[in-house]
């Protein structure tokens, strides 16, 4: 379920202000130039949409905890995000966001109009609407017009909102249907009014929105396909984002549409109705909303009066004036009335028009109709209540059936009709409806084509009173009819609807085992999980397997999201397992088969070990898993593919977080996968891929990784069902592939994978995989050199970690940050940090976060020159890589003692490392490791390569050997191309330097000189400034740097890299 | 908890069941009172959406805890 909203800020065209608001309720309003006052808030904030006159953007504070940090500004369209960079607080003013949203708006072309054919993907619609949703239902035959409301309706492309609110029987459909038809005819295919008739079943967020992009699909085919895959995702984004991709789409539009959301009364849900204020406060002014409502609706409509953006019709204006009623009476209605029988008429009904037609219908077969008229008058009977005496006595007893056996259904054609009748002759059915049409008898048709009809509301309730008082025991058939006829049809939610309506819960929980799969595979756990539990205790004994793994796809569904989702999740999984042991505990029931009951407990025991899984990981108690996943096996063994993912994904993240042995681990996930494969759960099928993959590249086989990677990616882009899960696996798949193709030096291909992942795991929010790819970022940026970038990633992993939830990759924040100050030369910080980590016992050695701390502590011993200690930790290191056949952490150790040997002058070892090392990397083409070594690596290979030791160095270590060796000076001549550049543009702008305030490019331009020596008189005459400038732009540089005299700000210049780096801006920078 | 809900015109008795099995009482001057004993407001809030459903028209609505507080309970 998306999240909640928060704040906005958007621009008011008529109060030429911008309107902040808080979860959709305004809060305070900037003018222009109310730049201190938006200064405060921003201070005390950290995101917020923005929509302005020149465009839209997020804008979100990233970095520093404590209140600073740097803002950036996000454009996400056609999947493709754009990021700027915005600077600190004080950079942020009202006018830079306008220039930035028009920037960034300009960047990213609309989409290209889709009228033309659907996307290929939109043919998968997610929930079925009826078509009969989807059109304004067919004006009755006997149709008042009504010239003075059509006229005020005129002015709905002049207001954002049109309601019309009134009690049931005023008119409201049949005005805006015969609206409708004026715009229909007025204008052809080009008029753009959508319809949308709401029903009880779209009282959920996700269907209902569903609904509204079906319904606008009708004029704009294939919009709002992300949008549909962010409802229906396993790891949906905050509410705002989905309907922010969808209003963005909408404005593109840039044509007129009309909204006609009719019964808007039935929703009741309170996120619908926080989205609908969203949506009102933030749609383009080219879409004008009309809801029809009996009750008015929980919207800002003060507000919008104020601000003349809302139309309203209520049911005084809605109720027929005495005209409208003689037109009624004695036209349409053709009956020989006086004036005075018609004033009489109005009166009593007090224009109430369901109360006229009734009237006119009880009339009709009357021979003195002024005497009834004046009865009429005289009574004091409800109007409804002539229904039954004076219209449905009447009828022939067949239709009184019909009409009786009917009422169930919200909605008819000839075919359900026929069903649950159960009479003979579809076409018989459908002359029954046509004849009721004809007779004015309530029935409303819903199409052109006479295929669906619906009863008017008020008449149903009255048939269905009567239905309950008459025949009391056919109503659980009937709606069992109705559910059987919608199932067949694949309308699942109508044949819940019915089903649920029987109270017959072994009826419901049958319907649900025959529509659950195709239900889980379409992402709507949550839905089945709501009726499974809906369903009383007798019937979960009896349907225990369809209730547990309703509850496990509820799991899975939730376990890749925030921490809160899956506790609710898990929550509710908890509750269940406790019903189930109330249940089961009850001796009064009847026992199962024994296999049953074994296989039921099992499941039970799997549910519990799981939820200690999931706190262990929560907690960070990691080393819970291994015993867990011990318990686990037993009771999943034998059992279907999805239980035995629980222990698997135990399994896997202790292979993440300790360096077991893979061999075991692969041979299970390959079996599961072999299973998955077999059985066809596709989502098995993708995640044990994925997880494969991953295994594949730790323990050393890249090439098998990679073509894993690009296969399954390949695969994914084929699945039918894919939009509910393949956003998460083609994730993680392209973070394995950055790896690879890290490991291998090919740095640009890597950030390209990282690029399109960070991406959409921002338009998605997927938290875990933001702290991933800013880790494998920030080891490629340390790679490459880019410092600054390295900061900047490092920051957002420390802040995107709490929102991760826990299916991410240990990393230690402390040692990446130690491994930053190693590469800026800061070996103060990182000798302090190395001194702080004590040394550990080999069993220790097993965590992934220690292993890897140990080796930047060995790392931090080579840069202070002490090899021997560097030695010291290095070995326990190899042992436990070994042990745990983690080839890429074996060479990374042997690297790094090749190094030690030779600082040390133990060169013939360093020559036999080096050459074991080669041994070991060559036929994967582990590239990167040596380049990382530096330049004693670069020795000892090269002394090799002069003198090969014989007996260790095969050919084809060799070639990998002379190839590496290319490497190095390639990189070398990089980083000087690199160096030369930035010396000769030190004017060069800059987006950011790790610094809160970052230097201005003149700024950086005056630094360059003063390390350069010169001074102020030489620095003013360069820059054809007076000294006095450059005094005070020295005084800002110091300030901005922290520093007070030119030898620490030389020092600070470049232990920041401020003038050598290349300066690449804010990563993921689409520039 | 003890309802009296006074509507405009009489209604047919079979409506009884509709409206959480309130006792229909036709007055004179053409309303109607729906009384007698409901659960909780959650159930009072049903009968009103049913009265909102059927477009009738509410007059008045009273309700307590102890039984003959409410209005028309001594006159049926």
């Amino acid at each position: 379920m998306p999240k909640a909203l928060e704040h906005t800020l958007i621009w008011e065209e008529e109060h030429q202000q911008y309107q902040l608001s808080t979860h959709g309720q305004p809060q305070q309003g900037f003018y222009r130039e109310d730049e201190a006052a938006f200064s405060r808030w921003l201070a005390r904030h950290s995101s917020f949409a923005f929509v302005g006159q020149a465009g839209r953007l997020s804008v979100i504070k990233e970095g520093r905890g404590g209140g600073t940090g740097y803002w950036y500004a996000y454009r996400t369209q056609n999947r493709h995000t754009h990021k700027r960079y915005l600077g600190s607080t004080d950079k942020v003013t009202l006018a830079r966001l306008e220039q930035e949203a028009s920037l960034l708006t300009s960047s990213s072309p609309p989409p290209v109009p889709s009228s033309g054919a659907p996307s290929p993907s939109s043919s998968q619609q997610r929930v079925i609407v009826l078509s009969a949703k989807l059109s304004a239902p067919r004006l009755p035959l006997a149709l008042v017009v009504r010239p003075r409301l059509l006229q005020e309706l005129k002015s709905i492309s002049s207001h954002r909102l049109t309601l019309l609110c009134a009690p049931a029987g005023s008119g409201k459909t049949t005005l805006l249907s015969a609206w409708a038809a004026s715009q229909r005819s007025a204008h052809g295919a080009a008029s753009a009014v959508v319809w949308l008739s709401l029903d009880e079943l779209d009282n959920d967020l996700v269907r209902f929105w569903s609904s509204v992009i079906a319904a606008l699909r009708t004029c704009r085919p294939g919009i709002g396909e992300e949008a549909l895959a962010m409802l229906h995702s396993r790891q949906s984004p905050p509410l705002p984002i989905i309907l922010m991709t969808f209003l963005n789409e909408l404005l593109a539009v840039g044509r007129e549409i009309v909204l006609i959301l009719d019964d808007y009364h039935v929703i009741e849900d309170q996120t619908i109705e926080e989205s609908m204020r969203f949506l009102i406060e933030h749609m383009p002014d080219h879409l004008h909303l009309v809801l029809n409502s009996r009750t008015e609706p929980a919207l800002p409509l003060a507000r919008l009066r104020v601000r003349s953006q809302l139309l309203e019709l209520r049911a005084d204006e809605l109720h027929f004036t005495r005209q409208e009623a003689t037109s009624f009476l004695t036209e349409v209605m053709n009956l020989p009335l006086t004036e005075e029988d018609v004033i009489t008429l109005q009166e009593r009904t007090e224009g109430w028009i369901a109360g006229l037609q009734l009237a006119a219908l009880s009339m009709r077969r009357q021979d003195h109709l002024s005497a009834w008229v004046k009865d009429f008058a005289g009574s004091h009977r409800y109007l409804l209540d002539y229904v039954q005496q004076e219209i449905l006595a009447r009828l022939p007893i067949r239709l009184q059936h019909f009409l009786l056996q009917t009422s169930i259904l919200t909605r008819m054609n000839a075919s359900v009709c026929q069903a649950v009748t159960a009479s003979t002759g579809e076409q018989a059915n459908q002359e029954i409806l046509e004849e009721l049409e004809q007779a004015n008898l309530f029935v409303v048709p819903l199409d052109e084509q006479r295929q669906w009809y619906r009863f008017h509301h008020l008449f149903r309730d009255v048939l269905l009173v009567r239905l309950q008082a008459s025949q009391p025991e056919n109503v659980t058939l009937l709606h069992q009819r109705a559910a059987s006829w919608y199932e067949a049809q694949g309308y699942i939610y109508d044949a819940m609807f019915h089903a649920q309506a029987t109270a017959d819960g072994s009826f419901t929980a049958s319907l649900l085992e025959r529509v659950a799969e195709e239900m889980w595979l379409q992402g709507e756990a949550q839905m089945v999980f709501a009726w499974v539990k809906a369903l009383p205790d007798s019937v979960i004994r009896q349907h225990w397997n369809l209730v547990q793994t309703a509850v496990h796809h509820l799991m899975i569904r939730t376990y890749q999201g925030s921490e809160e989702q899956h506790a609710r999740a898990l929550e509710e999984m908890q509750r269940m397992i406790a019903r189930f042991e109330h249940i089961f505990l009850d001796k009064g029931l009847t026992r199962l088969p024994l296999t049953e009951e074994r296989r039921l407990h099992n499941r039970l025991s799997l549910g519990r070990l799981w939820g200690a899984t999931s706190y262990a990981l929560a907690t960070r108690d990691v080393k819970q898993l291994r015993p867990l996943g011990q318990e686990m096996w037993p009771v999943a063994q034998g059992d279907a593919v999805i239980w035995q993912m629980m222990p698997l994904f135990n399994d896997y993240m202790d292979a993440m977080y300790f360096l077991v042995d893979m061999s075991s681990l692969i041979s299970t996930v390959q079996e599961v996968n072999r299973l998955a494969e077999r059985e066809q759960n596709r989502y098995e099928f993708f995640r044990t891929r994925e997880w494969l993959a991953r295994a594949h590249c730790e323990s050393g086989k890249l090439k098998l990784a990679y073509s894993m990677c690009q296969e399954t990616l390949h695969l994914l882009e084929q699945e039918e069902n894919r939009r509910n899960f393949s956003i998460e696996i083609e994730g993680h798949l392209r973070l394995t592939l950055a790896r690879l193709y890290g490991v291998w030096n090919q740095q640009e291909e890597a950030f390209t994978q990282l690029r399109e992942l960070l991406q959409n795991a921002r338009s998605w929010s997927v938290g875990a995989q933001l702290v991933d790819g800013c880790s494998v970022w920030m080891m490629l940026a340390l790679e490459t050199g880019r410092l600054i970038e390295a900061g900047q990633a490092l920051e957002e992993m420390a802040q995107f970690k709490h929102q991760a939830g826990f299916a991410y990759s240990p990393s230690n924040l402390e040692a990446r940050q130690a491994q930053l100050w190693l590469a800026q030369g800061n070996l103060a910080a990182a000798e302090a940090w190395a001194r702080a980590s004590c040394p550990l016992s080999p069993e220790a050695l097993e965590s992934v976060t220690a292993w890897e701390d140990a080796l930047t502590v060995a790392r931090v011993h080579l840069a202070l020159g002490r090899s021997s200690q560097a030695l010291e930790v290095l070995s326990p290191l190899l042992e436990s890589a070994q042990q745990g056949k983690r080839l890429w952490n074996q060479l990374r150790v042997l690297a790094l003692q090749v190094v030690a040997l030779q600082q040390s002058g133990k060169r013939e070892q360093a020559r036999e490392v080096a050459a074991n090392l080669l041994a070991e990397s060559e036929a994967e083409g582990y590239i990167r490791v040596y380049l990382d070594a530096g330049h004693s690596m670069k020795e000892v290979l090269g002394t090799l390569q002069e003198a090969p030791l014989d007996d260790f160095l095969s050919a084809d270590s060799l070639s990998f050997l002379s190839r590496v060796l290319v490497a190095f000076q390639q990189e070398e001549a990089q980083r000087a191309g690199r160096a030369r550049a930035s010396l000769s543009r030190p004017s060069s702008p800059t987006r950011s330097q790790g610094l809160v305030e970052p230097l201005s490019p003149q700024e950086l331009r005056v630094l360059s000189l003063l390390v350069a020596g010169q001074t102020y008189e030489e620095m003013a005459q360069a820059l054809i400034v007076s000294p006095n400038t450059i005094k005070t732009q020295v005084g800002s540089i110091y300030r901005k740097l922290g520093v007070s005299r030119r030898a620490q700000a030389i020092e600070a210049a470049a232990r920041l890299h401020l003038l050598s780096s290349e300066y690449p801006g804010s990563f993921g920078n689409s520039e | 908890m003890y309802v009296s809900i006074r509507i405009k015109g009489h209604l047919d008795p079979s409506w009884q069941q509709w409206l959480a099995e309130l006792q229909i009482v036709h007055e004179q001057h053409g309303t109607s009172l729906l009384i007698g004993v409901l659960k909780d407001q959650a159930a009072l809030f049903a009968v009103l959406k049913r009265i909102d459903q059927l477009s009738l028209t509410l007059l008045s609505l009273e309700r307590s805890d102890h039984e003959g507080q409410v209005q028309g309970e001594t006159s049926v």
